[in-house]
């Protein structure tokens, strides 16, 4: 009813229990233009740096040249892309000048991520290690490659090393056919390649 | 009467939060929480194909590395990645001249940025989708090796991951940069190119759409310094629309 405690900006005060002083709190921080326009610059360069660094084929220490693998080149770019995701995030998204409530959203946003694509790459980078069969599945370049006849390049550390399996059977089956016919067949009715000792396979004299 | 007249002041400043927050700092902060939680969601979604792309990239990382390099040209990739910063830099000045109370920093700001956003999306449509649309490289069951490297010697393989499916391949194709033949999993890479540039163009897409909107409400004087908070949000999506490209670029392009 009285005029003396209504606000003096709206007509009306629908928080009768709070001051008109309460009511018009709002501080929040103003952007400034030179760090913006600066992380701005910042992220350009970088992205001219990603370009130039996905042509660097290595680089060359005295007189050793270190070759760059596609996973170098994958981890650079990746490591440049989170400093730029950073850069947004924290100042043009003003996560840096925010309450610290919105930073842990993103942090569970980061770890929920993490966890999938982690998890899925853990998955596929050790089936091989469970059930030998799929290894021939999941094998670097592809498999055309197994019928092509082209087999030898260099490797990712991710990639496992395809012929482990295949020259173990190759290795027993060149014991057993040394041996005789009859250890052959029983061989033969075992895993192709199951951790019998050695000594199994070897060549029985005449 | 000590109220003043409401008609004398710009909507900005007449603006009264929701009945349910205390101030119009709260309904700001609150606003922008709830942003954040839908742009874990938008984060969460993109990453399925960020996931798509290094399961596949693992399995065949060099056909991967090749169909990079031959399919897509890193100049406009990277030309791209420029106009989505600077139309990033520009929302931020946008908000600037709200917190400043400059209507006229806002709308420029806010146009160059749909500039940006249209020069995006044009180069994509024009220079990149309707080319590869011609060619044929296309994602999925659409995909043909239209005149690419027919005068090679193939090998007809059967691809065990194919579904079954008889694909051509090329011998020897990796060992010559110069005379790109296809290879067997060129499909993959152009599924994940499509699926996940096209839905970020989408998010291009809607972002002009409220930017637009925002351009509306700052000529309407809707934005000041004690209000201007879809303004706010929409700058927050824009910029997760730029992380996504950024992260996309290089690996779609470069690596």
């Amino acid at each position: 009813m009285s005029d003396a405690h209504a606000p003096d900006f709206a007509g009306f005060d629908p928080h009768e229990t709070l001051s008109t002083d309460e009511y018009k709190h709002f501080h929040v921080h103003v952007t400034p233009f030179w760090p913006m326009f600066w992380v701005f610059a910042i992220l350009l360069f970088l992205t001219a740096l990603t370009v130039w660094s996905s042509n660097v084929h290595g680089i060359q220490v005295g007189n050793t040249w270190i070759a760059f693998s596609g996973l170098v080149h994958i981890l650079i770019a990746m490591g440049i892309a989170v400093v730029k995701a950073t850069l947004v995030g924290a100042y043009f998204m003003h996560l840096k000048y925010d309450k610290p409530m919105n930073t842990v959203v993103v942090s569970a946003t980061i770890f929920g991520v993490v966890l999938f694509i982690g998890l899925s790459m853990l998955d596929l980078s050790s089936r091989a290690l469970v059930d030998p069969i799929q290894s021939g599945e999941i094998y670097k370049g592809g498999n055309y490659k197994l019928y092509a006849g082209s087999n030898s390049d260099e490797t990712s550390p991710l990639a496992r090393k395809p012929d482990a399996n295949a020259a173990k059977f190759a290795q027993d089956e060149a014991k057993a056919n040394a041996g005789n016919h009859a250890l052959n067949e029983e061989h033969a009715t075992q895993e192709p390649h199951s951790d019998a000792p050695a000594e199994d396979h070897a060549p029985q004299p005449h | 009467m000590t109220t003043t007249d409401t008609h004398d002041l710009k909507p900005h400043e007449a603006y009264i939060p929701g009945h349910h927050w205390r101030n119009a700092e709260d309904e700001l902060e609150g606003a922008k929480l709830g942003m954040w939680l839908f742009l874990a969601t938008e984060v969460l979604m993109f990453s399925g194909f960020f996931c798509a792309y290094a399961v596949f990239r693992m399995l065949y990382p060099e056909n991967w590395h090749e169909a990079s390099r031959h399919y897509l040209n890193w100049k406009i990739g990277a030309a791209n990645t420029a106009v989505l910063l600077l139309s990033s830099f520009t929302i931020v000045l946008a908000i600037r001249g709200a917190q400043l109370g400059k209507r006229g920093m806002i709308l420029w700001n806010l146009l160059i940025t749909q500039a940006c956003a249209a020069f995006f999306l044009i180069v994509k449509l024009g220079w990149e989708y309707w080319p590869k649309y011609k060619k044929g490289e296309l994602p999925g069951a659409n995909f043909m090796y239209a005149g690419h490297g027919t005068e090679h010697a193939a090998a007809t393989v059967t691809d065990p991951t194919a579904m079954g499916q008889i694909v051509e391949v090329a011998a020897g194709a990796h060992d010559a940069a110069q005379h790109f033949a296809p290879m067997a999993h060129d499909q993959i890479f152009l599924s994940v190119y499509w699926i996940a540039t096209a839905t970020h163009g989408l998010h291009v897409f809607i972002g002009m759409l409220v930017i637009a909107w925002a351009m509306i409400k700052a000529w309407k004087w809707q934005y000041g310094p004690r209000h201007y908070t879809s303004l706010e949000n929409i700058g927050l999506y824009w910029h997760l629309v730029d992380i996504i490209w950024i992260f996309l670029f290089p690996l779609l392009y470069l690596v």
